[in-house]
């Protein structure tokens, strides 16, 4: 406990050497970070298509129950 | 009691249980290769230097591959098509040669893996042999995937076509969902690992 707490204490006087991203120090430029950027923009990218079908599969469900059933095949 | 939705379709989704359970478990697998296709893109842009694919990997091979995986649809296509018109012999033939075709497959991708081993490419090199050997070894894990499901269907399964013939259909429907998007992820990873 005291252990954490001094570190708590350091990380608080010295906030520099407590940065969440060691890698690219501030530099929104470099080449890590852009590729960091593509990745997310991957990332979000695969997750809105998957979230998407998800809502146009739920649409599509909603949709056919007010129909009725029997009038599409699966 | 008896689960309902196995073999006719739900009214309100028009999908059997396997089918909606399939579309759901292709949705984390699109996560999942999402997510490995996002780890590659961050390293390759964040390189200073990245080798172009053809510099270090054999696009003859994975244009062959990439064949194959294409015939492979195709005949399960056709498997499934003798099988709704109630030709069992034919979609099992049809579907063992799917499971030839993704056995070839692998041993062409084996063959590539022994190849860079014996040159020094092992995945420790740097960080685009790394990304090729788990992107490639990922897609291959489902390949062995399908193949087991298919020889299981093509084999001991293949007994419920006499007991349960709908309900087998089914499940050859999902497995073909399945096989196709396999496809579909190697369509993605043949340029960018090795074309571009």
């Amino acid at each position: 406990m005291r252990r954490l707490t001094a570190i708590g204490v350091a990380a608080m006087l010295w906030p520099n050497a407590a940065l969440a991203c060691p890698i690219c120090f501030g530099a929104s430029d470099g080449p890590m970070a852009e590729g960091l950027n593509a990745g997310i923009a991957v990332l979000l990218g695969v997750t809105v298509f998957v979230l998407g079908g998800f809502a146009a599969g739920m649409i599509r469900f909603a949709r056919r129950a007010r129909r009725g059933p029997d009038r599409e095949q699966a | 009691m008896e689960i309902p939705y196995t073999v006719e379709t739900r009214p309100d989704t028009g999908l059997f249980n396997a089918k909606l359970g399939i579309w759901l478990f292709l949705a984390s697998e699109v996560m999942l290769f999402g997510g490995l296709f996002s780890g590659y893109v961050l390293l390759r842009t964040g390189a200073i230097d990245w080798p172009h694919g053809p510099e270090r990997l054999s696009v003859p091979l994975a244009a062959f591959n990439t064949a194959v995986l294409i015939a492979s649809s195709v005949s399960m296509v056709l498997s499934r098509r003798a099988l709704k018109i109630g030709q069992f012999a034919k979609g099992r033939a049809w579907m063992l040669a799917t499971i030839g075709l993704a056995v070839a497959f692998l041993g062409v991708k084996l063959f590539e893996y022994r190849e860079h081993f014996h040159a020094g490419d092992v995945p420790a090199r740097d960080n685009f042999f790394a990304t090729y050997y788990t992107l490639t070894g990922v897609h291959g894990l489902h390949v062995a995937g399908g193949i087991i499901v298919m020889a299981y269907l093509a084999g001991p399964g293949a007994a419920m076509w006499n007991r349960q013939r709908v309900r087998y259909e089914n499940r050859v429907e999902t497995v073909a969902l399945y096989w196709y998007f396999v496809d579909l992820v190697w369509l993605v990873l043949f340029p960018a690992l090795y074309l571009l």
